[in-house]
């Protein structure tokens, strides 16, 4: 119930009351004005319903706002106090009715969805590329909505607009609710049971377990310990039974194979494993659920992707001759927040760059791990100052058909190339080598950045996986109950085909010069030692350079 | 009724004040004019200039002049007789109320509406002749949203008619209508979820403001996608709650003025 409601029926009880006593008063002191008095409830009620909505189960106390106006036409005592009485119980019923119905002030979530679904297919951008068929979208989830109206349940529309948003396989096509509360009940719904650790496969095919629960270790179960089946499937199968494997929508087939068992440790009432002990011996345990399994995979992922512990776009000594670059997000939240252009960013961090260069740093490294994007416009200022000089190439827009309402597209199915993008490189770090750090939460503008720079000669990007794979520009669509983001600005490669993103071969454009084996040492360095394994390696990689 | 239809016709030309107001709305629509000029080279992200351009952007200005040209005319057409007692004279000597309310609720009527289109659409016609129609929106959607226009603009009529004959003041219903405008800026901002119809100026929104979505390049102007087709069901919800509105509005005011104290 809004806080509205209950002000506005609380003044419109009080009002009919004072109307009933005015009744009398009124028949005392003749007054042709006292009858306007009868017309407040019916401008209230208006004023009312224009601030917030209308709402059917109040159809009665609007009703009755309404039947006091009999007030102002007739002014009989008893005909104005038998309304002001009657309006005054319709508004108390009205309250304590609203305040026990679960259906009042609910959303249509079939109507959103409806609504939504026609605006987001009108918008978004890849529909042919990644083949979405939104009739049979419509028909898979208009069920799930209806119920979710019925039932006036928020978190089945929450969970079912994370599920449809899924299955396009694109970072950028994400719900976002409107209380964020609901989403994470939603998750940890799906998650599943906590038995005390999280599954990941080694290089080699090999599943093993990690983030393990001290309480494990005395059944021989630590991280590293190879895992041979869970609840008597491989844990990839496994992974497939929780219900958590639907919500997931990765863009690039690369971080669905690494992350491809990370959801198996949540299934199943009990944690029936079979595991490899440190002796070579196969042994089984039945393990018993000590949680949710949502807070060990958010802990899963926060090890294995932490990121460099540093100041947003701030430069800092790794050692004698590298300094990295952290970069969290593709946005400035100082000056540069109001100047598109990043002036003062730029000059700040080609100030730390030289000064570090002056002290024998020559290389950088440039963490982009959870750097889910922002600017463009950043972007092309970041890569421009490391880019060797000269001319570099950005991306190319499409063009928009303004008649047929969607980007041009060539008889061969490319779209029509419009406006090339490029940049001046003005070689700030003097050719010093550059790794750039991604993971699957590098999105967006990480990865235009990713995938510029990899142009260049001195660039190596390094990671576990690639990044996201989703480089198109973003649109939302607002809803009441949350909102929705999707690929609504189209940017390609030079022959017309889409820049950087997947289609349905999910084989993305986005740039892994080096992929870094998971094996026992990268496990043992991320959950026993906890070290940052990928910038070790990345610092490795540029000391075997020179 | 008819007589005094006349006199008030030959007031409306003898007092030049509404034509003043008038005057002034439609200078302001060169400030529309200027700011769409200046959205375009400031802002750098739109497509083109033009009066389709000011449609999408702008054109939602004019919803105040709008609502202030009607509270001072109808202000002045209806209540401005109170003051010199010319309404006190007309009723003493023999003209029904009806007729006194009527007659002037007409003309407030009528020549307020041609007044109010034409602070709708000439910073539109102004900009079309400088900088040309554009691709935005097309004119058969523009003339369609005008034609529904005229409708919640007549409600607004109605609504100060009556407001008029209830406080007797011009300068009351003026500073009633600052009064709903603050409101409407207050309150509007709790919740956009309020069905359209409820109130004139709300119709009076969703007919000027257009829902519109954009696609850029990276660094290029956008294009700018109006959804300018307005749906048949709610155009038709608008129009009925408008007529509903309007009529209630002139029987109130009737109803009130009919059997008032006019002391």
């Amino acid at each position: 119930m809004l806080k509205q409601d209950i002000i506005y029926l609380t003044l419109q009880v009080l009002s009919c009351v004072l109307l009933f006593l005015l009744a009398g008063f009124s028949q005392k002191y003749v007054s042709s004005k006292w009858k306007l008095c009868y017309l407040a409830p019916a401008v209230f009620c208006i004023v009312y319903i224009s601030t917030t909505s209308i709402e059917k189960l109040l159809l009665p106390v609007y009703i009755g706002a309404a039947a006091v106006a009999v007030g102002f036409f007739w002014e009989k005592k008893l005909l104005r106090r038998i309304v002001s009485a009657l309006c005054a119980f319709i508004t108390v019923g009205g309250l304590i009715g609203a305040a026990v119905n679960p259906y009042f002030r609910m959303t249509d979530y079939l109507g959103e969805f409806e609504d939504t679904l026609k605006e987001m297919e009108k918008r978004y951008i890849l529909t042919d590329y990644k083949q979405i068929d939104w009739d049979e979208l419509h028909d898979k989830y208009e069920p799930i909505f209806r119920e979710a109206t019925e039932s006036a349940d928020e978190k089945l529309n929450c969970s079912a607009w994370m599920q449809l948003c899924a299955e396009f396989k694109d970072g950028h096509v994400n719900y976002i609710p409107e209380d964020e509360a609901v989403e994470e009940e939603v998750i940890r719904d799906i998650c599943g049971r906590d038995f005390g650790l999280s599954i990941l496969n080694y290089e080699d095919g090999r599943a093993v377990a990690v983030n393990v629960d001290p309480s494990l270790n005395e059944l021989g179960i630590h991280d590293g310990t190879v895992i041979v089946t869970w609840n008597g499937k491989s844990p990839e199968d496994a992974a497939k039974d929780s219900e958590a494997y639907q919500y997931l929508g990765y863009a690039d087939e690369y971080n669905a194979y690494f992350y491809r068992s990370l959801l198996a440790a949540g299934t199943g009432k009990k944690g029936n494993v079979v595991y490899i002990d440190d002796d070579g011996n196969e042994r089984s345990a039945e393990l018993s659920s000590i949680g949710n399994y949502y807070d060990r995979y958010k802990s899963t992922l926060e090890k294995l992707n932490k990121g460099v512990k540093a100041a947003h776009m701030s430069v800092t000594e790794l050692n004698d001759t590298t300094a990295c670059l952290r970069i969290k997000a593709m946005m400035y939240v100082g000056e540069d927040s109001v100047n598109t252009d990043y002036e003062s960013t730029i000059r700040s961090l080609r100030h730390s760059i030289k000064e570090y260069r002056g002290e024998g740093k020559e290389n950088l490294v440039i963490d982009l791990r959870g750097n889910g994007g922002g600017s463009g416009t950043l972007v092309r200022a970041i890569a421009g100052l490391l880019a060797p000089e000269g001319e570099h190439l950005y991306c190319y827009d499409g063009v928009w058909d303004r008649e047929a309402s969607g980007y041009k597209k060539n008889p061969d199915g490319t779209f029509v190339v419009g406006k090339k993008n490029t940049f001046e490189g003005e070689n700030c770090l003097g050719g010093g080598k550059i790794v750039i750090l991604v993971d699957r939460g590098s999105a967006s503008a990480s990865d235009h950045m990713a995938t510029v720079m990899s142009r260049f000669d001195n660039v190596t990007v390094m990671g576990f996986t690639k990044s996201c794979g989703s480089a198109q520009g973003v649109t939302g669509i607002a809803m009441s109950s949350g909102g929705v983001s999707l690929s609504g600005s189209l940017t390609l490669n030079e022959d017309g085909t889409v820049w950087i993103d997947a289609g349905t071969d999910m084989k993305s454009g986005s740039p892994l010069d080096i992929r870094v084996p998971l094996d026992e040492d990268a496990v043992k360095a991320i959950f026993v030692d906890d070290t940052d394994y990928l910038l070790e390696k990345a610092l490795e990689h540029l000391d075997s350079d020179k | 009724m008819k007589n005094i239809i006349n006199s008030q016709i030959k007031q409306l030309f003898k007092n030049k004040l509404k034509f003043i107001v008038l005057l002034i709305c439609c200078a302001l629509s060169g400030f529309i004019v200027y700011g769409t000029w200046l959205d375009y080279y400031a802002l750098e992200q739109l497509p083109e200039i033009s009066a389709s351009q000011l449609i999408i952007y702008n054109w939602g200005s004019v919803i105040i002049m709008v609502f202030f040209f009607v509270a001072v005319s109808v202000g002045d057409i209806c209540a401005g007789d109170f003051s010199d007692k010319t309404v006190y004279t007309e009723l003493m000597s023999g003209c029904k109320r009806s007729g006194t309310y009527f007659g002037r609720a007409v003309v407030a009527l009528v020549f307020t509406l041609i007044g109010s289109l034409v602070i709708v659409c000439a910073p539109v016609l102004i900009s079309s002749i400088i900088f040309g129609w554009g691709t935005l929106v097309s004119v058969g959607d523009f003339v369609t949203r005008v034609f529904v226009l005229i409708v919640p603009i007549i409600r607004i009529i109605c609504e100060f008619v009556c407001i008029s004959f209830i406080v007797k003041n011009k300068y009351i219903v003026l500073g009633i209508a600052f009064g709903i405008v603050e409101l409407q800026s207050v309150l509007g901002n709790l919740t956009n979820n309020a069905p359209a119809e409820i109130l004139g100026i709300t119709s009076f929104e969703r007919l000027c403001i257009f829902d519109c979505w954009a696609t850029s390049g990276l660094d290029d102007r956008g294009n700018i996608i109006a959804n300018a087709a307005l749906p048949a069901g709610e155009m038709a919800s608008i129009y009925i709650w408008s007529i509903i509105a309007s009529a209630a509005a002139i029987w109130i005011g009737y109803s009130f003025f009919h059997r008032d104290d006019l002391d």
